[in-house]
């Protein structure tokens, strides 16, 4: 699909991901609906995109019923691009009872009723794209992120079977599946130095994948040097022993690190 | 572990599969602590098996913090079996947000939230573990089961990652995977036939995989003849290629009959 003139809706706009995707979406011409938390930030990216015809829509995903709030007051929506996310890092006895709720509604629940929302008019226009922005996460189970892994394998399989029920009726279904992100985005964020040797990707490099998911409807665009994308490919087909590489010492050291420049996004 | 002696916490014990599960561990002398939302059908499945010591915990895990509640209510548990789903068939558009929350909650986050509280007592005595029953679903994506998949999916992730956090505090995390079951459970209840040429597995097969799961602390028993188990890795390894063959007519009349089959469980 074009992106010329589409009306794209973009959640998580302020993050760092977000705010490359926006970018890039505006470069190419669509006119977007910028979500995220902070209406301030979202009024100000809105302004300074390039392009007209851009607007800001504050919600919080973390609430229930959120996203359906969100879908109905965005109005006609051509493009979504699911891309808000918490880190959900740490053990899970770490978190309170609301606290996994909250973490399971932002990055699997809201991706799934924004779709359900938005799918019946893209139905009967008979065109549309939904991107789901995953993780390689969805791909590899790694220490202390139980909650991580199942959102995102969750919204991997999510999208994977929507595509199956969509593709036939013209509407696209992609995966845009990030590895290690420099610069901006949950990982850079947490001030965690990335695992030597595995190389990362840049923000503009996601934004690129995402344009390319909707351009050419693509099933997955995983965003990551190839060693990565080959230890991902290692763990999904053998998993028994990722889990227990990734249950030694350095697997747990990498992750401990990136655990605790996230504990105030809970 | 063995499972002789220990208590055991199985969700969805009055289903097909929760049958057969509970006549496998109450064989092996395990002390059954049966839990599903028809409190009579426990107490006489609990009067009825092998063994003395079980009973009866009736919770309705679709409701808010009810997953957290019965792990309460349980009191001391050395094994925890998290069985109990629903079957979330069909395209996303004929669920309303209720009935969609129901299944995530059944099939994600009660697991999860019963996992959470479980975790630290099980940490702290040392010993204990957790058998989450997934699904084939959650490797490979088919038509009409966007939601399921999400779910399947999303538990896998979380199974293997939080057995990476607990694989060096003596607790065990595994899988079981069943394929299509003949005989008994979500599929054989829908009343459609498994899809010819694909084989099919029995409920007592589920029983014994789990038995095998704990006592061998695998990581994952896939419960399927082996063209199943191929498919299913197939899948997982190539979603791009499987996405399209499970788009097409075959595979759609196969899922809409199941769907048809399972409308009274949403």
């Amino acid at each position: 699909m074009e992106l010329a003139g589409k009306t794209v809706l973009l959640t998580g706009a302020t993050g760092g991901l977000g705010r490359a995707i926006a970018r890039a979406l505006a470069a190419r011409g669509a006119k977007l609906i910028l979500s995220g938390r902070q209406a301030e930030a979202l009024e100000a990216l809105a302004a300074e995109l390039p392009g007209a015809g851009h607007r800001a829509l504050a919600a919080d995903l973390g609430e229930p019923g959120a996203a359906e709030k969100l879908a109905a007051e965005a109005g006609e929506v051509e493009v979504l691009i699911a891309n808000a996310g918490l880190p959900a890092s740490g053990r899970l006895p770490e978190y309170s009872s609301e606290q996994l709720a909250k973490a399971l509604r932002v990055n699997l629940e809201a991706p799934i009723f924004l779709a359900r929302a938005l799918e019946p008019r893209m139905i009967e226009r008979g065109q549309g794209q939904m991107v789901f922005v995953a993780s390689l996460s969805g791909k590899s189970a790694t220490p202390l992120s139980s909650i991580y892994n199942a959102t995102k394998f969750g919204l991997r399989g999510f999208a994977l079977g929507l595509r199956t029920d969509l593709g036939p009726l013209g509407i696209g279904v992609s995966l845009v599946s990030p590895g290690t992100i420099r610069e901006a985005g949950m990982y850079a964020d947490s001030g965690a130095k990335p695992i030597p040797g595995l190389g990362t990707s840049s923000p503009q490099q996601v934004a690129g994948a995402v344009v390319k998911a909707i351009e050419q409807n693509k099933v997955e665009v995983a965003v990551a040097p190839l060693r990565q994308r080959v230890l991902a490919h290692f763990a999904l087909s053998t998993p028994g022993i990722s889990v227990k590489v990734a249950s030694g010492g350095a697997g747990q050291k990498a992750a401990a690190s990136v655990v605790e420049g996230q504990l105030h996004k809970r | 572990m063995e499972v002789a002696g220990k208590t055991t916490l199985l969700t969805g014990a009055t289903g097909g599969l929760g049958r057969a599960i509970a006549a496998a561990l109450a064989a092996r002398g395990a002390k059954l602590i049966l839990s599903g939302r028809q409190a009579e059908a426990l107490e006489a499945l609990a009067a009825e098996l092998p063994g003395a010591g079980h009973r009866a915990l009736a919770a309705d895990l679709a409701e808010e913090g009810a997953g957290a509640k019965l792990v309460a209510d349980a009191g001391e548990v050395d094994v925890l079996v998290a069985n109990a789903g629903l079957p979330g068939s069909g395209r996303i558009d004929e669920y309303d947000a209720e009935q969609m929350a129901r299944v995530l909650r059944v099939n994600l986050e009660a697991p999860m939230q019963m996992a959470r509280v479980l975790e630290g007592q099980m940490a702290a005595r040392g010993r204990g573990h957790m058998v989450f029953i997934a699904s084939l679903a959650g490797k490979s994506a088919t038509p009409l089961a966007s939601i399921y998949a999400a779910t399947k999916f999303g538990l896998r992730g979380f199974a293997l990652s939080l057995r990476a956090d607990l694989s060096s505090q003596g607790v065990g995390v595994s899988l079981v995977t069943p394929g299509f079951i003949r005989g008994a459970g979500l599929l054989a209840d829908s009343g459609a036939g498994a899809p010819p040429g694909l084989g099919t597995a029995s409920p007592a097969q589920v029983g014994a995989a789990v038995v095998e799961a704990i006592e061998k602390d695998k990581v994952e028993v896939v419960v399927a003849p082996l063209h199943q188990r191929a498919l299913g890795h197939f899948a997982l390894c190539a979603p791009s290629l499987n996405v399209r063959t499970a788009s097409g007519g075959l595979a759609k009349k196969s899922a809409a009959a199941v769907a048809a089959g399972q409308l009274d469980k949403r």
